[in-house]
């Protein structure tokens, strides 16, 4: 049998750009929320539940596996149940899509595949989260505002800084459009239309250099 | 990287609303084309799943054979780049995304021992944001992790791409898709401050398509994506004057007859009485505000509607000339005249044949349309042209962007240029 940690799990989600995130620092109270794994995409929480061969014996092991990934998607975006592959044969996809939970399969060697997709949810639904007290949401108001006016002088910087730009940019176009570059030596007779006499080869080769 | 070698493994990805541009340099004048779509194939058998050979996502020309039910089209044959953007968490297109550009790069690899991958140069719309920019270097990294097909990588914004293609350094590209429609002035860079993007295209043409097809009693035809598609670029025709044109067709339709005939069929389409509504798909591209246009929408027409993705708002009813004026008013006022003197027609909208000598007078072609419509605001000393083959310049200008900027220069996130390298 395969011990959870030789799973390539970490392999897996980090190929897919994303990292494993501590648990214990999650901050997690409930027990049944707590995945064997996580991991973020930076946008996207997500909880992993492993099932070893061991346990799938009896049937409703699965049935409450689905359910408690369900759970998850009280504090993930997604949730992925991973079992061996042997038993992806045996369920019920139904079960997954109409959850929305993800599943993956390990081989004898670690392998992970992913055999559903999970429904990403852009909302962590916290329905049993506990109210945010009044003063916390007028602290965030007020942060908002703040944020939205800093958004407003950064837009007309970057107009400003934009408009500063083509005016050099505007001096540039006025001055003689340089002859001859090598780049533009270097295009054969056979090269397509569009690239030979192009003046852009002579103005795109200069980037990166002024 | 030497010359030779930027020369040869240069790699220009157009992902446009429809189509999937791809190719490398050697494709010479044009690109290869997929539909930019994929299709999920229905997975409810998991034995099949876990076990069996399916596909994930198919793309390209096998697509129709994988294509089930009419219900399932809607659910699981993704065109990820609708209308030019892609949300952040649509993993679904990501994933399409990802396997055309891998379907792309697989197309031309080449056994040459010197290959240690392409220099890829991806160009999204205009009005794509920076998560995108990530999301697209992301995927090619995914890519790469399999079998090297990738050396170097950039984006760059499709009209600065037309500009390239046309040999324009200061111009203004309208850029007419399917999906939607960027206005963008460029001066040897995008001026992003002044894009103005339109939520309309030539899906729109063919929404308005449909519904003169249905009032001629071609209804089932009218429910066939493809036969409306066709049927449009076939009839539709730009008017002059919109309601010269129209009251001139009234009174003698014969002059304006066109039939078409649906290839591999033998159903004729025939307008007879009708052959004034050839001009309401023309004007509906360019201005959708005439009053006659307003009982269409109220018999189910979809129109045009504002959106607002990201901080940007695209208006659905903008005529094009509007639109120009747009965004060359937000451009300096030194550099306003070169802006007018140089407009770039390009895209599949703007790609109508020119009418035929008979009609002249009453039916135009897209750069005089445009010009009238500039003129009717004042605006007069311009220059328009159609870029030749609308459809491929996007690619061509990737290509040379890939051939010519040098290959130190690092992707800079505050210029949008630059290479990515996955050496
Ligand atoms: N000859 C034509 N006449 C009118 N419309 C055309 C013609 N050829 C292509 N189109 C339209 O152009 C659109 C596709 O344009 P394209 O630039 O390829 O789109 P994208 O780059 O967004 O995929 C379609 O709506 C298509 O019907």
């Amino acid at each position: 049998m395969i011990e959870s940690n030789d799973l390539r799990v970490d392999e897996y989600f980090q190929s897919r750009g994303m990292q494993p995130l501590d648990i214990s620092s999650l901050g997690l109270e409930k027990d049944n929320l707590k995945p064997d794994i996580a991991f973020t995409d930076s946008n996207n929480r997500i909880f992993v539940k492993i099932i070893d061969s061991g346990a799938l014996n009896e049937r409703n092991v699965l049935l409450d596996a689905v359910m408690k990934s369900v759970d998850f998607l009280k504090e993930a975006n997604a949730a992925y149940l991973l079992l061996p592959k042997l038993y992806a044969s045996i369920i019920d996809g139904k079960l997954f899509y109409n959850h929305g939970v993800g599943l993956l399969t390990y081989d004898k060697r670690g392998a992970i595949q992913e055999i559903i997709k999970p429904k990403i949810f852009s909302q962590i639904n916290k329905e049993n989260l506990v109210k945010i007290p009044e003063e916390t949401l007028v602290e965030i108001n007020n942060l908002n505002k703040r944020i939205r006016s800093l958004e407003q002088d950064f837009s007309k910087l970057k107009e400003e800084l934009d408009e500063l730009r083509v005016k050099k940019i505007n001096i540039e176009t006025n001055e003689d459009e340089p002859k001859l570059y090598s780049l533009n030596a270097e295009i054969h007779d056979d090269a397509p239309e569009f690239m030979k006499d192009n003046p852009w080869i002579g103005i795109l080769s200069k980037r990166g250099k002024d | 990287m030497s010359l030779d070698y930027k020369q040869k493994y240069s790699f220009g990805a157009d992902y446009g609303t429809s189509y999937f541009k791809f190719g490398s340099i050697l494709c010479g004048e044009e690109p290869k084309m997929i539909e930019n779509r994929g299709y999920f194939p229905r997975n409810d058998n998991i034995m099949h799943n876990a076990f069996g050979e399916t596909k994930d996502i198919v793309v390209g020309d096998e697509v129709p054979l994988y294509l089930q039910a009419k219900e399932d089209l809607t659910e699981n044959l993704i065109y990820p780049m609708k209308n030019g953007i892609i949300e952040k968490n649509n993993s679904r297109a990501w994933d399409v995304v990802k396997t055309i550009s891998l379907y792309g790069l697989e197309a031309f690899e080449p056994t040459d021992n010197d290959f240690e991958g392409f220099n890829i140069v991806a160009s999204l719309s205009s009005i794509a944001p920076r998560y995108m920019y990530e999301k697209i270097f992301q995927i090619y990294k995914e890519i790469n992790k399999k079998r090297k097909l990738i050396k170097a990588a950039t984006v760059i914004s499709q009209p600065l791409s037309v500009a390239i293609a046309h040999k324009v350094t200061t111009c203004t590209v309208i850029e007419s898709g399917h999906g939607n429609t960027q206005v963008c002035p460029i001066s040897h860079y995008p001026i992003r401050n002044a894009i103005v993007p339109i939520n309309r295209g030539g899906g729109d043409a063919n929404s308005i398509t449909a519904e003169i097809l249905k009032d001629l009693g071609y209804s089932d035809l009218a429910r066939e994506e493809a036969f409306v598609l066709r049927a449009k670029e076939k009839l539709g025709l730009i008017p002059v004057d919109f309601e010269k044109s129209v009251a001139k067709a009234k009174k003698h339709p014969k002059k304006f007859k066109n039939k078409f005939k649906i290839p591999g069929t033998r159903i004729v389409v025939e307008l007879e009485e009708n052959t004034w509504t050839r001009f309401l798909i023309g004007e509906y591209v360019f201005d959708p505000n005439h009053e006659l246009f307003t009982s269409y929408f109220k018999r189910g027409l979809p129109k045009p509607k504002d959106i607002r993705i990201g901080d940007l708002l695209f208006k659905g009813m903008l005529d094009f000339g509007e639109a120009i004026i747009e965004a060359v008013e937000r451009c300096p006022v030194e550099l306003q005249p070169h802006l007018y003197r140089n407009i770039l027609l390009s895209g599949g909208n703007f790609c109508w044949e020119q009418p035929s000598i008979q009609l002249k007078g009453l039916a135009t072609s897209a750069n005089s349309k445009i010009k009238l419509l500039l003129r009717k605001k004042g605006i007069t000393n311009v220059n328009i042209s159609m870029t030749n083959e609308p459809q491929y310049s996007v690619w061509r200008g990737t290509i040379i962007y890939g051939y010519a900027v040098p290959e130190n220069y690092n992707w800079s996130w505050d210029q949008l240029e630059g290479w990515i390298s996955f050496d």
